[in-house]
C-alpha cells in the first residue's frame, strides 16, 4: 500500500520513488514481484500517468525496478541492495568535494558557477 | 373468443413499466441513499450536511422524473390495452423498444446524481490518496466460467447466424448481424474498460473497497453481456422457427431481467462497508 499526499512540498514523482523504495526495504515487495501498470498507479491515485512514468523511469534508472516490455514493470533481482544506494546524496557530496577543492585553489564562487554553467552546457549527452 | 396472447401480453407490459420506472428506480434511489449515509458520512464526516442537502435535493428530482415517466408510460400500455391496439398503436416490438429507452432515463438522471456526488466528495477529500501495489488484471474481475460464456455465447450466436444464412426467413439480415455482434460487444469492453479505468474511484479512500466496488460493477457488466448474447440468440431462433408471438414475451422478459439486474448490482456488496463504522 502506498500513500501519497497532493500538498506535500515533496514532488509527486519523489514520494512515490520513496513509498515504493520502502515497500522493497521492508519486504512488502520481493525481486521479480509484478509492479502495477502506470494507468493503474494513475488512476488509483488520481494523478497524471506522467508522474507515475517519470518515478518508475528513475526507479529502473537506480536499478530498482525493470521493465520486461509488454509484460509489465518488476521489482530489479538486485533491488534490496539497490534502494540503499542515493543517487542525489552521493552527486552531492562528489559536488561538494569538488567546489571546496575549486574554493581551496582560489577560485570565486561566480567563476565556479560560470564554469558549471559551461561544463554541464558543453557536455550535452 | 378471449386473445390469450394479447391480454397476457398487456400484463407482461404492465409488469415491465411497474418494475422498470416503479421498482427499479425505488432500488437504485435507496442503496444509493445507503451508499451516500454509509460510506460518505463516515469517510466524510466533515461533509454530513453538505450530503443530507444533496440528497434532499437530488432525489425529490430523481423521484418526479420516475414518477412522471410511470405515469406516462403507463398511460401509453392502458391505452394499448383498452383500445386492443398495439403500443403507441404501431408495433408493440418498437413500442417495447420506446418503453426501454424511457425506462432507462431514471437510471440515466441517477448515474449523474451519482457522478455529482463524487464531485462533492471531492471538494471535501483531503489531500491524501492510497493505492494498493498489486497488480490488477482482467482476470481478477471477471471469472473463468465468465469468460467461457461469453466465448460461448460468441460462438453460438456466429453458429446461428451461419445456420440462418443458409436457412434464411422473412427479415434476416444476414452476415450484418456479425456487424451487430461486433457492436455490443465493443460497448461492454468499453464499459469495462471505464469501469477499471475511473479516476474518480480515487475518492474511495480503500484501495480494497475500490476493489470490491468495481469487481461488482464489473460482474454485473459482463452478466448482462452475457444475458444479451443468448437472449440474441434465441431471438434468432424465435424468429427462425416463425414463433414470433413469442418474441414480444422474450423482449419483454430480457428487459424486466436486465433492469433487475442493474437495480440489485447498485446494492455494495457486504464485504464494502466491513470495518466503515469501525473505523469511524
Amino acid at each position: 500500500m502506498i500513500t501519497i499526499e497532493l500538498d506535500s512540498p515533496e514532488p509527486l514523482f519523489n514520494q512515490l520513488i520513496i513509498q515504493i523504495k520502502k515497500a522493497i526495504e521492508a519486504k512488502q515487495l520481493y525481486a521479480g514481484d509484478a509492479l502495477p501498470s502506470i494507468r493503474q498507479l494513475a488512476n488509483d491515485l488520481d494523478i497524471n500517468s506522467k508522474t507515475v512514468a517519470k518515478a518508475y523511469r528513475l526507479l529502473e534508472r537506480d536499478k530498482v525496478i525493470e521493465t520486461k516490455g509488454y509484460r509489465g514493470t518488476y521489482v530489479h533481482p538486485n533491488a534490496l541492495d539497490n534502494v540503499q544506494f542515493n543517487l542525489n546524496g552521493w552527486l552531492y557530496s562528489q559536488v561538494s568535494f569538488a567546489v571546496n577543492s575549486y574554493r581551496e585553489a582560489g577560485a570565486t564562487d561566480s567563476e565556479i558557477r560560470i564554469a558549471f554553467n559551461q561544463a554541464m552546457t558543453n557536455t550535452k549527452k | 373468443m378471449f386473445d390469450w396472447i394479447s391480454n397476457t401480453t398487456y400484463w407482461l407490459f404492465f409488469s415491465q413499466v411497474i418494475i422498470t420506472l416503479i421498482v427499479v428506480p425505488m432500488i437504485i434511489r435507496n442503496n444509493f441513499i445507503d451508499f451516500a449515509r454509509r460510506y460518505g458520512m463516515t469517510q466524510y464526516p466533515n461533509a454530513k450536511n453538505a450530503i443530507e442537502d444533496y440528497l434532499l435535493s437530488n432525489i425529490s428530482i430523481f423521484k418526479i422524473v420516475a414518477g412522471g415517466l410511470f405515469l406516462l408510460s403507463f398511460a401509453i400500455v392502458a391505452y394499448a390495452a383498452v383500445n386492443q391496439a398495439e403500443l403507441f398503436s404501431w408495433d408493440n416490438q418498437a413500442g417495447l423498444t420506446c418503453l426501454f429507452f424511457i425506462a432507462i432515463i431514471p437510471v440515466l438522471v441517477m448515474a449523474a446524481i451519482q457522478k455529482r456526488f463524487f464531485s462533492l466528495l471531492a471538494d471535501y477529500s483531503d489531500d491524501k490518496r492510497v493505492a494498493t501495489l498489486k497488480v490488477r488484471g482482467v482476470r481478477d474481475f471477471i471469472s473463468k466460467p465468465m469468460i467461457l460464456f461469453i466465448f460461448s455465447g460468441q460462438f453460438l450466436f456466429i453458429g446461428s447466424v451461419v445456420y440462418f444464412v443458409n436457412h434464411p426467413f422473412d427479415g434476416f439480415g444476414g452476415y450484418l448481424n456479425l456487424l451487430g455482434l461486433a457492436f455490443l460487444d465493443s460497448i461492454f469492453i468499453i464499459t469495462i474498460y471505464f469501469i477499471m479505468n475511473n479516476k474518480r474511484l480515487a475518492l474511495i479512500k480503500d484501495p480494497n473497497q475500490r476493489f470490491v466496488g468495481q469487481q461488482n460493477a464489473i460482474s454485473v457488466n459482463v452478466t448482462i453481456w452475457i444475458v444479451a448474447l443468448y437472449y440474441l440468440c434465441l431471438s434468432l431462433w424465435i424468429s427462425g422457427l416463425d414463433l414470433l408471438s413469442y418474441r414480444i414475451f422474450m423482449q419483454s422478459l430480457y428487459i424486466h431481467l436486465m433492469f433487475l439486474m442493474v437495480a440489485f448490482a447498485s446494492k455494495l456488496p457486504a464485504s464494502f462497508y466491513q470495518g466503515l463504522e469501525e473505523k469511524q
